[in-house]
Formats: structure tokens, sequence, C-alpha cells
């Protein structure tokens, strides 16, 4: 959490360029992506493995992720702790679990919670960035007030109180995050949405009588979406890192529930020179992971949002 | 193209200049001499250690560890003890040490800072820090492998002069650090204001009372203790008990001087540490914060030749990893306290690396971990229910997985010890019964059994009960943990095993004071739920089942909640109370572990753990005591050679 | 430039108002009593203890938590505004003691992470953007995103591991402060640094990289370089220099962050300074402890991101506040 810096710190004010660019089609915009962005694509790759594992997880595991010591091939009961070998491919955990499936099944939960707390997160910081740009006056006032009230305010300790008071659960974690990052984006969504604003269609649609909803909805939204996007995809990785950072100390999902934060955590975290394989492997898993989606961030950014390309 | 001229060849060269001497000075190149030399004795033993049988080890290392308990770990027969409250006239003889040396000192790990309420509290995490600055009346003698054996402290001698009544002759040279002598009053001063909320100035606080499951009000009262003279005190029990005796000579119970508490400065006021006016073998120097307690050695301390080291000092470090490699590293010589943190895996993965460097003792049975229900929410307040569970949880397999077969199976007092059943006994009864691969009742040691499984008929028999109770098809269920002392790892397995009688439990964790209050509001099917315990007494151990935190979570958990044992739980628990004879009290003590265990069913054992101890070598004279609630003032410790000590 | 000064330091009373009435009701929300945290005692220790509900209620009110929130909140503000802290419920001492032991131990380490960040960072960000498109280049983007990637309690974790088993060496365990020893300090705080400060490193990496990109589009380095100066002199005298504005910003504000974020790295190494205090707090429930340095944190963020932003317009005649 300490980590996710997010959008908002890189993304310094400037004028929107309200580019006109020739038309391509999708499959061209995504071979130029391509060819102009090996990094990116490196992390689109490396992000859709990580769906295709997240979804096909009860296919590719080997083991019930939650079975406690389940039996060998000689028909005894795994140790615990016990190396990686053919039957289990990544060894056991302090509980005798296979760490292979739960790495599997963790990238399930890794992705369930990075994405909807990003998206949950940043889809409640536009609509205050917009509203409040939109209403402007005194609710502007007040909004940015209680928005710089919250990035004040110790991020881990906000979701480490929530948590607590919440309780333990993958839901909790993902209302704990959401919450989290909702100042940031609003924050940087705000400044996009000041220069909207001022464009000529949105005051042309104000002039011929459009709703404050229709203006939000119709022109200001669909205009913010690209800094959405990155937002969402940037703020992913963070929130992996965020869960894993809550699991370590213990507010985070529950213990048994077999996320990479989690897996990371506790016994596996002491029993690093016993069993390396449990704390190393998890750990890998989310750096790749969060590293991937920061690359693909990076490029959607770029190719987005030219005006805050070459900060990356 | 960058090309370096004079100017940024300098910038160059001072950065990684700069980031360089950082490292150095960071990685310890510049380390002190000192340091060097015990690096240099640890490298130096490695090689004739390790070579020997290196691929051997973790098999035999544990089954190893298994023989050793009966002498190692030394349940409870000090319990024993217990029922022997007959004269002792004479202190036992300080053991004559021609080898003892004297000088050093100790680097202790302490799993936490203490809590620096009022000092006279005696919680758990503050007497591992106050108990080196204060006596007892009496002590269990930490001089010695003889876990029954209870000397004089600041007694000098003690005698029962009847049923109910005891006499204390007080050592006379005895003094308080400020040099005040340690008289009867002072004695009486302490026995009453330990049990006792508002006499004598000690308003709101209770001491030794009921800390760490310590009822030292169950036998006595304020006002019945007297003074006969400066150095004899007469001390009356509200009934015959076997276990006044022990429980006086647990570390929790200090004496305190009198003229300090009620003097200026007022027991609620004094909180540093710096201020103890204690009798004790140490004076604390200092107490840095989240760092480290400070002790040196009371230089007037009036028991002869005590204490054998000059100081010592006991760093806080709170992060599990951290404190193994504190110990890998020598940084620290042994624990203050039991350590929850480390495992026992770890922990046996340790004993092996630091063979020689390091003994490990097994602290154990000390602690208690178990599934408490609540009875006024289905499906739990039908019994049945609640005996299924009992029948289908597979207590081997977590003492196996948690604890690599070094933990005993939980029955409600703990197995293999006097008043507690043999784990062979166990594993005829139900809810203990297991095969092996040929479907063959195993009778014997549980160890490398192959196919080991849990004995059919048990599995059966929790699926009748729960038919029996409406529910043939199971159920689902949530299952709750604190987020402390491995509860949730607990819970994973136990939820596991419920699975094959068709009970599906989610668990549901919660940050360990969240986890207070939904218990208290009642807001929990079943939780997974312990504690460590100072005394294998009946008395303290029972204590649990009679009036407690968990029997009012146990009926609902709102305040004065208590929950009804079927058939006269509580009078058995009086009349055991009182029972001198010891087999008459075993014989009770079993009667009430089969209401627990049966119609009963309201809290399950789960496993007795033990907790690893670890000690240098280089520091002697230290005797595994039967818990951590005894022998933790460190008068006795010596070092040898004594400048490995440092 | 002075209206402007005046008009932020008066909207930070809204914002502060703000913090200490979410931090003052979230934790009343929160789950958990603190005087059953201090009856019960079952922490890490496992020993959990009997009390009585006479001993909570007295507990209660001797802790004042028995009292109406709202009344609660009045006088905890009202002691504030007269700088008064309270007294911890768990150790019972003075607030802000531990505060003035606690507070320079983490600024110290955020300090010396944001050195170490800055000396690795910059000259990997100049390199980069003197070489962009190759494989310099490339390795620092990588090596940076993948910084901003590695959980920095994982990375404090496997620094300890590979220390004692490469080297059969872990940091001193025992705190002193700088001006005892400073040796000893040094040692201890290098590696909690390191990897508090990793994720920093990489970021200011970009930030540099970027600003010297910039730089180098702007018109002066282009009449500098026509001039025929030195490639050296161009890239340190003038695009550097000018680099440097956003890059000292950026790690004034990345400070800030990390004033608040080295909890779980205090807690793996050992460091006794304020986040672990925070943290301990918030699992005894010492309410005016965690009120306490939440507020100081807030406190020091705002006025650390005032400072930095009158830095920048004061160094930016380009920006101009109004």
């Amino acid at each position: 959490m300490s980590q996710d810096r997010g959008i908002g710190a890189i993304a310094l004010p400037g004028p929107p360029e309200g580019g006109l660019r020739p038309k391509r089609t999708a499959v061209q915009n995504l071979m130029n992506f391509f060819r102009t962005k090996p990094l990116g694509t490196f992390g689109a790759f490396v992000a859709v493995i990580l769906v295709f594992v997240a979804v096909f997880a009860n296919v590719l595991d080997t083991h019930d992720p939650y079975q406690i010591r389940p039996e060998t091939s000689t028909g005894n009961k795994v140790d615990v702790f016990a190396s990686p070998d053919p039957q289990f491919w990544l060894g056991t955990d302090h509980l005798g679990r296979d760490v292979y499936s739960r790495l599997v099944h963790g990238a399930r939960i890794s992705l369930y919670v990075g994405l909807m707390s990003s998206f949950i997160g940043c889809t409640i910081g536009m609509m205050v960035g917009v509203a409040s740009v939109h209403f402007g006056g005194i609710t502007d006032l007040s909004v940015q007030r209680v928005i710089d009230g919250m990035m004040a305010f110790p991020s881990l300790i906000l979701a480490i109180a929530i948590m607590a008071a919440l309780g333990s659960s993958l839901n909790n974690v993902v209302i704990a995050l959401s919450i989290i990052y909702i100042p940031s984006t609003a924050r940087i969504l705000r400044s996009q949405a000041l220069a909207i604003k001022e464009t000529d269609y949105v005051l042309a649609a104000r002039s011929v009588g459009a709703g404050d909803w229709r203006i939000i909805i119709r022109h200001m939204i669909p205009n913010c979406f690209a800094l959405f996007i990155v937002s969402v995809t940037i703020h992913l990785g963070g929130a992996i890192i965020a869960e894993a950072s809550l699991s370590f100390l213990g507010v985070g999902t529950p213990p048994n529930v077999p996320s990479w934060g989690g897996m990371l955590t506790g016994a596996s975290a002491s029993s690093i020179k016993l069993a390396p394989w449990v704390a190393i492997f998890p750990g890998l898993a989310i750096v790749v992971v969060v590293f991937a989606w920061n690359l693909l961030g990076d490029a959607l950014r770029d190719v987005l949002d030219p005006r805050l390309r070459g900060t990356g | 193209m960058l090309r370096l001229n004079s100017r940024n060849v300098r910038y160059v060269v001072l950065g990684s200049m700069l980031f360089t001497l950082l490292f150095l000075i960071a990685c310890g190149s510049a380390a002190p001499a000192e340091q060097v030399v015990v690096e240099k004795e640890v490298i130096k033993e490695v090689p004739k250690e390790v070579v020997v049988e290196k691929e051997v080890v973790k098999e035999v290392e544990i089954t190893k560890i298994v023989e050793v308990r009966p002498e190692g770990m030394k349940p409870a027969q000090m319990v024993a003890a217990t029922v022997a409250p007959e004269a002792k006239p004479e202190p036992t003889a300080v053991p004559v040490m021609a080898e003892t040396k004297r000088g050093g000192f100790i680097t202790f790990m302490d799993y936490n800072a203490p809590t620096q309420k009022a000092i006279w509290e005696w919680a758990g995490s503050q007497l591992k820090n106050t108990s080196p600055v204060f006596n007892g009346l009496l002590e269990f003698n930490p001089e010695t492998d003889d876990p029954l054996d209870i000397r004089g402290d600041l007694a000098e001698s003690w005698e029962q002069t009847g049923p109910t009544t005891y006499v204390f002759y007080l050592r006379k040279n005895a003094a308080w650090h400020d040099g005040k002598p340690v008289t009867a009053e002072d004695i009486v001063f302490s026995m009453d204001g330990g049990v006792c909320a508002d006499c004598n100035g000690l308003d709101g606080i209770q001491g030794a009372t009921r800390s760490g499951a310590i009822f030292t009000d169950n036998y006595y009262e304020a006002g019945m203790s007297r003074a006969i003279d400066q150095h004899t005190v007469e001390v009356e029990t509200l009934f015959p008990a076997p276990a006044f005796i022990p429980t006086l000579s647990l570390d929790v119970f200090k004496m305190l001087p009198k003229h300090t508490v009620l003097g200026e400065r007022k027991a609620q006021t004094i909180k540093t540490p710096e201020d103890f006016n204690g009798s004790g073998p140490f004076l604390h120097k200092k107490y840095t914060k989240d760092v480290q307690n400070e002790y040196e050695a009371n230089p007037n301390y009036w028991k002869e030749g005590y204490p054998r080291i000059d100081g010592m000092r006991h760093v806080i470090i709170i992060d599990s990893a951290s404190q193994m490699a504190a110990f890998q590293t020598g940084q620290v010589l042994m624990v203050n306290w039991i350590v929850h943190q480390i495992g026992v895996h770890d922990a046996l993965r340790l004993q092996e690396e630091l063979k020689g460097k390091v003994d490990f003792h097994w602290a154990g049975p000390i602690l208690a971990h178990g599934v408490g229900f609540n009875t006024t929410k289905a499906p739990f307040d039908d019994v049945r229910v609640r005996q299924a569970v009992n029948l289908a949880i597979d207590r081997w397999e977590v003492v196996d997985t948690l604890s690599a077969g070094v933990w005993w199976m939980g029955s409600p007092f703990p197995p293999d010890t006097v008043f507690g059943r043999k784990t062979e006994e166990l594993l005829s009864l139900p809810g203990y019964r297991y095969v092996d691969g040929s479907g063959t009742p195993v009778t014997g040691s549980l160890k490398g059994i192959e196919g080991l499984q849990k004995d059919p008929r048990d599995l059966d028999q929790a699926r009748q009960l729960l038919a029996e109770a409406g529910l043939p098809d199971g159920f689902e269920v949530t299952l709750s943990a604190r987020n402390a002392v491995g509860y949730p790892d607990e819970a994973a397995i136990v939820a596991e095993q419920l699975k094959k009688i068709g009970i599906q439990a989610t668990i549901k964790t919660y940050e360990s004071a969240a986890g207070y209050k939904a218990y208290d509001a009642g807001e929990f099917q079943f939780m997974v739920q312990g504690r460590s315990l100072s005394l294998m007494d009946p008395d303290v151990v029972y204590a649990q089942w009679v009036n407690s935190t968990m029997t009012r979570w146990g009926a609902g958990g709102a305040p004065g909640a208590n929950f009804q044992h079927p058939s006269g739980f509580e009078d058995l628990y009086k009349q055991q109370s009182q029972e001198l004879d010891l087999e008459k009290r075993k014989a009770i003590v079993r009667q009430m572990e089969d209401i627990l265990m049966n119609e009963d069913a309201q809290y399950i054992n789960l496993f007795w753990g033990a907790r690893a101890f670890p000690v240098a070598t280089q520091v002697k004279n230290f005797h595994l005591h039967p818990s951590h609630y005894m022998g933790t003032k460190w008068e006795h410790l010596w070092c040898d050679p004594v400048d490995a000590c440092r | 430039m002075q209206a402007y000064v005046a008009k932020r330091t008066l909207l930070f009373i809204p914002t502060l108002l703000l913090v200490t009435i979410v931090i003052f009701v979230l934790l009343r929300i929160v789950p958990g009593d603190p005087a059953v945290m201090l009856l019960a005692g079952g922490e890490a220790g496992g020993e959990e203890n009997e009390y009585s509900q006479e001993q909570l209620a007295e507990l209660r009110a001797k802790l004042g938590t028995d009292k109406p929130i709202v009344i609660q909140y009045a006088i905890w503000v009202g002691n504030m505004a007269r700088l008064d802290f309270g007294t911890s419920f768990f150790y019972e001492t003075p607030v802000a003691a531990d505060l003035k032991q606690k507070f320079p131990v983490t600024l110290e380490l955020a300090i010396l992470a944001t050195i170490l960040a800055i000396i690795v960072a910059v000259p990997m960000g100049v390199v980069s953007a003197i070489r962009q498109d190759t494989i310099a280049d490339y390795a620092t983007r990588v090596i940076t995103i993948a910084g901003v990637a590695i959980p920095n309690f994982w990375l404090a974790i496997l620094m300890i591991f590979f220390l004692v088993l490469i080297f059969g060496w872990m940091p001193p365990i025992v705190y002193v402060s700088l001006w005892e020893d400073p040796t000893s300090n040094l040692k201890q705080l290098f590696f909690p640094a390191l990897a508090l400060g990793f994720s920093n490193m990489a970021f200011i990496a970009r930030i540099t990289r970027s600003a010297m990109l910039e730089v180098f589009r702007e018109d002066y380095i282009r009449t500098a370089r026509s001039k025929g100066l030195r490639e050296a002199v161009v890239v340190f005298r003038h695009a550097l220099k000018n680099a440097m504005l956003p890059v000292v910003t950026i790690s004034g504000y990345e400070f800030g962050r990390l004033m608040a974020g080295t909890i779980i790295i205090e807690v793996i190494f050992m460091v006794p300074g304020m986040g672990r205090l925070l943290v301990t707090s918030i699992f005894h429930r010492d309410f005016p402890m965690i009120q306490a340095v939440i507020v100081l944190i807030t406190v020091l963020v705002l006025v650390l991101n005032l400072v930095l932003d009158l830095f920048y317009a004061w160094l930016n005649p380009r920006i101009r506040y109004t």
C-alpha cells in the first residue's frame, strides 16, 4: 500500500489533447500496440496468462488447495513443508497443503481482489471527481477537503481499521482497498474533468439545455475514460500488493483462503529457511504479475492518454 | 553522448563512495572486534558438528524428542506436590557447585514489550520483565531437575500447623533495594493485596489473583494472615487446599514493599520499571520502549553468592523470522518466556542447525487449544451435534501437522500427567480411536504407522448422532477464530476434518480485539480458542469449565451468563479442590473428565501443546520448569566460559 | 504568494478536523473494547485472563470510554488544541513522551531510505534518458517497474534470510540512536531503509528519466547543443540541474508517504519507530496513542506538501499560484 502510488502521483496537469487521429480498426490498433510497445505487449501477455490461470484454476490444480496433507502416492499423508517433487510440484506448506494448487487458485483470488477493488475504487473516484467539477462551488470545495483529508490519512492504517471493523473476508478486503483508492482517482480525474468542462462540446451541450446528469454521463465520463482505464490498470497491481500487506498484518483474507498475500504470511514467512518454496513462489507470483500489469498500464497510458507520455 | 570530464567524474566517484561507505558500515565490516571473535568461535565449531550424520537427522531427531519427553518435559508429575503439603521444615539446601562461575552478561530474547500497567499487576507479559526484581515467599526450585521441589524464597522455611494453617519463617537478612528489611508486615500486606481489590491502597488493582489462570483467591481471603513477629507469618486458607502451596510458589505471587506501595508514590503511579523497589536479585536499570529492558546484579542481594551473572538485558523481537535469526547469529542466548511465535517445525529445524550451540528444551504441556461452542445457537444447542464434532475431530492429525507429533492429543485434562489419562488409555475412547492400514485398532504410539486413520466407528457414530439430531446430511456453519497464536490454522484443519461428516464450515477470522467483541456478543457458532496454563493442577485446569470467559461465551457471551453443566460438575470441582488424598482426588478428576467429554461437550480439546525454550550452551544451570510461571528470576544462571556471555 | 500560503494554511483546519473526526469515529466503530483488551490481555502471548464485569465497568470509567462519543471527542479535541496528547490507555504513559521517542526514529529511517533511493535512482534515470531506447534504457525501465512490483515486506524477509544464510549476519537487534552510536545505528537502519526505499528508488528513477527527457526538448538545451558545448556539459550543467526540480519535489512527496508507510518494515527489522507503535496500538485499541500518531502524520504530510508546492513554485517561475 505504501508502494501503491497510482497514477495520481505522476500525472502532472497539462492541457488536454483534443487530438484528431485517423480512425483505425481495433485490429490495426492492436497490431500497432504490439509493434510500438514491446514491454506493454509482454505485460498484456502475462495478464492474459493470469486471467487464463484464474479462470481454469480448477483444471490446472493438482490437489484441492484447502486439503490438509493429501495422500502421497504411497498412501500416507504428505509431510508438512515437504519439498517439491513430481507429485507436489512446488512442495507443501506448513499445513501440508499443495503450494502449486494454492498458487493457481491464488491467481483467481488475487485477480479478483485486484480487479474488483481497483475497479470499484476508481469508478467511485471518477464519479466523485467528475461530479465535484460539474457542480462546482461549495460542493467542489467540500469534496476537495474530504479528499485532502483522506489523502493525508495513512492509507494502510485506514485499511487496517476498515478490515478490523468489517472482519476478515475476501469481499471486505475489496471494500477496504476500494475506499483507499477513491481519493487519488478522484483527484486526478477531477483535473481531467476540469479541462473537459471548458471544452466546446460541453459548453455546447449546456447551451442546448442538457441536464446535469446527461452532461456528466454522456460527455464528461466518456472523455475521462482513457484515464480511468489507466488508473484501474495501475491500481490493480497496487491492490495485489496491498492485499498481501494486509494479510501480513493479520487483517487480510482469512488465512485458509489461498490468496498470494495470505500464502506469504505467518508460518510461511518465518519458515523461509525450513521451506523456502512456501514463501518464495507466492512472492515471485506477485512480483511477476504486478510487474506485468504495470508494464501494461504504462503502455496503455502512452497509447490512451498521450499527454502523460514520457513519464514512464 | 556522455563523456566524462573531471567534474562529473567527481560526482560519480563521490556518489559511489558514499554508497559503498554506507553499505560497508551497514554490513558491519567496521564491526567491533569482540563481535568478530564470537563469530570465529561459532565457525570453529561448525565442521565437527555437521559432518557426521547430516542425512539422517530429521527423522531421527523427531523421534528422539518424543523419547526424551518424559525426562525433558516432566509433564505435571509436579502436581503430586500439590497433594503432599506436609511440612518441609528445612528448605532444600542450595546445591553446592564448585564449578560455579561468576560474571557474564546474558542477552535474553523477549517476545513483546511489557504493558507497563501498574507494575504490581503480574500478567504474563509483565511478569517476564518484573520477576527478576522481586521475590516470592516460596519458589519452585529452579536449580534442580526435580519439578516437584518447592523451596523457600523470602521464607527460610515453613510448616503446616493444621489442616488450613501454615507458618512461614522469613529470612532475617532479606532487604528491599532501598535497604529497608523485608518484614512480616510486608508479607501480610502482599498476601492481602494480591486477592483484594480495595485493600491496602492497591485500589482497583488485583495482583496475582486471576492472571494466567491462577486463582489464589480460591483459597485465601484478605485478613487471613497475620504477623506473629517481625519474621514469622501465619496464614490460613479457606479450606484444606492441596494446591495452595504450589500456587503460592508460582512467580506471579511476588512480595511487595509496603512502605513503597503506601508511601508517597502510590502503587498505581509507579509505572516506570526504574522505580521498582523489590527485594530481588536484579536491579532494573533501564527500559527503552520497544527495544529492551536492562538489569544489573543487585550488589547487596541477601542470598549469598546470587545472582551469578553481572547483568542481563531482555531484547524485544516480535517478528518470528527475526527471532530465529537472532539465535542463529548468536545475538541472543536464551528466551525469558515461552515464545508462541516460533512454530514447532521451525524450532526442530533450528534445534538441528544449532546443535551444540543452543539447547532446545520443550516446555509443556502448557497450552490447551480447543473448540468452544455457542450452546445458545443452532445447531450446537443440541448436545448430540457437539458430540458428533467431538467424535469427528482427528486430534492426531492436528498434533502431527502442527508439531510433528511432539504435542499431546487433547483431552480435558492433559494426558500422561498425574491426573490425566495415559495416551494409550485415550486411544480406546470414542473420538480418540485410530486404525492402521489394515484396519486394526492402534493401541500404542501413533507415530509412523502406515495408513493411519481415524477409526471408522467414530465417524459412523458421529454421522448417526447428526442423523438423530435431524441433520443427516450435515449442515453449513461458521467457525470463528481470532487471529492469534495459531487459531486460524487450527480452524483450517478442523474445518477440513468436519467435511467427512458433512459439516461445511466456513472460517471467519477476527483481528484479535474484534474477536473478543464478537464472542462477547454471542456472534459465533463455534470457535477455536485456547489458553496457556501455569500449573497442571485440577483447580487450574478445570477452572475453565466452572466459571470463566469460555463458559460465558458458551452460554451466549452476555455478562453474567454461564454455561450450565448437566450433572453437578461444579460440586465435583469443589470436592476435588479440598480432597487431600491423591487417589481419591484422581478419581474425582477422572469423573469430571468423563462429564466434559460426553454429556457436556461445550469445549472440546484439540491438543495440549509445548513450546521450545532455547538456551545457549554457555548458559549453565538452566533447568526446565514445568511451566513458564516458574523460575524466571534468573538468579541461578551462570556462564561458562564467562566471556561467552556478553 | 502570501495570500496563497494563508489560504492553504486556513484550509488545513477543515482537513485536520475531518481527519480527527474520521479517526475518532472509526476507532469507536471498530469492534474491540480497550478495557477488554487491557483486562483479557491475551495477545501474542496467549495468556488470557479472567475478569469480572465490575472490573470492566470500573476500567471503562477510568479510561473515559463510557462517556457519550460526542463528549469524548470534545474532550479530546480540546486537549489536542492545548497540545495535550493525553495518556496512553495501554501503557499509561504520556503519549507525547512516546511520540518524542519514536518520531525521530521513523524520521531517520525515512530520510535514510530517501537518500539511498536518490543516490541510486538519479544516475540510473540520467543514463536511461541519455541513452534513450538503448538496452540500458530498457533495462532501467524494466528495473524501475519491477521495483514497484516487489512487496517491501517480502523483500525484507528475503533480505534477512539471505543475510543470515550467506553472511551468518543480521543487523544489530538493539536499537541505539544515531547520536549514541552512529555506526551501530546505521548498521541497524541500512537494510530496513533499503527495503523501504527500494520502490521509491524505482519511482524516482522513472521521474528522473522523464524529467530529463522533457528538459532535452527545451529550447535552451537545443541552444546549448548548437553552441557546440560538450555533451557532458549540456547534460550535467544544464539539463540535470533543471530536471532535478521535479525529482526533488517528488522525492519530498514520497518522503511523506514513507513516514506513514514504515509499519511492516519496522516490525520485521525491530526498529522501534512510530509505525510499530501505531500498529501495536491499533491491536491494543490504545485510542489516545493512535489518534495522536494519526494527527501527527497528517499534519506532517500537509505541511510537507505545502512547503513542497511553494518550493516548486519558487524554483519554477512559470508556475503562479493564486
